[in-house]
């Protein structure tokens, strides 16, 4: 379906910014600095837009963190960031489990980005933060057309 | 200072006061407004997230100093490597 140039504008505009687990590490990793530093200066040029996260990139955080940073300093953490989780609903989950697993195939991508994709397809023009460069094309690829929505390709993957 | 002059102070703070939460008030529901004419599809707890996220915003717009541990180069590329193949 071609995307009406309106819609196409608004792309530019996010509503929502949701963080892959790589850049939310790095928002408590001191020798990833940088890549905070840009990932600040691009989500404080969308003020308006909400910041969040999904559970799998929580897991994968609080597993990367376990041992240095209590799982309630973590939370103090991603608020003063803004950053919420953003809870899709069991049934919705559920959809993104059985479309996940439907496929034969091997994929290039894992659960999480799957679900990441999956996610940010449920509100209306999003952006994924992420420093992974080679998964997440493929993940969005699945997740789009897996995705029974009345859709528009509303996500723009920003990597840092 | 007269009874008056203390009565008309405390009116006043008690205004400001009033203002302010009537502000910060008044910019959450606008908020709230937008976010479920935005997202009506969403469950009231996802819409919840982007509120709280959004007003987190407004009110800590500037880079917040949190705890930080020093992970080294590359931590967050190696997260699923530690997490799906160490073991």
């Amino acid at each position: 379906m071609p995307v009406e140039k309106s819609k196409r504008n608004c792309l530019k505009n996010p509503d929502t910014i949701f963080f892959d687990t790589g850049v939310a590490i790095a928002l408590f990793n001191k020798a990833e600095n940088k890549i905070t530093e840009h990932a600040l200066i691009h989500i404080n040029s969308f003020p308006h837009a909400a910041r969040l996260i999904v559970t799998p990139s929580l897991v994968e955080l609080f597993y990367k963190l376990r041992k240095t940073i209590s799982p309630k300093d973590i939370r103090i953490g991603l608020e003063a960031y803004g950053v919420f989780l953003f809870p899709v609903g069991a049934d919705y989950e559920k959809k993104i489990y059985e479309g996940y697993c439907k496929s034969s195939h091997t994929h290039g991508y894992d659960f999480a980005d799957y679900y990441l994709c999956r996610a940010a397809l449920l509100t209306l023009n999003s952006q994924i933060l992420t420093i992974d460069r080679d998964d997440f094309p493929n993940a969005y690829g699945a997740a789009y057309k897996d995705c029974d929505l009345n859709k528009i390709k509303n996500i723009q993957i920003i990597p840092i | 200072m007269s009874t008056n002059e203390i009565e008309k102070l405390n009116l006043g703070a008690t205004k400001i006061k009033n203002e302010n939460v009537r502000d910060n008030g008044g910019q959450g529901v606008t908020i709230q407004n937008e976010v479920n004419s935005q997202f009506p599809h969403l469950t009231p707890e996802a819409r919840e997230s982007i509120i709280k996220s959004r007003l987190a915003i407004i009110n800590n717009p500037r880079k917040p100093s949190i705890v930080q541990v020093d992970l080294g180069e590359d931590a967050s590329r190696k997260i699923k490597e530690e997490l799906f193949e160490k073991s």
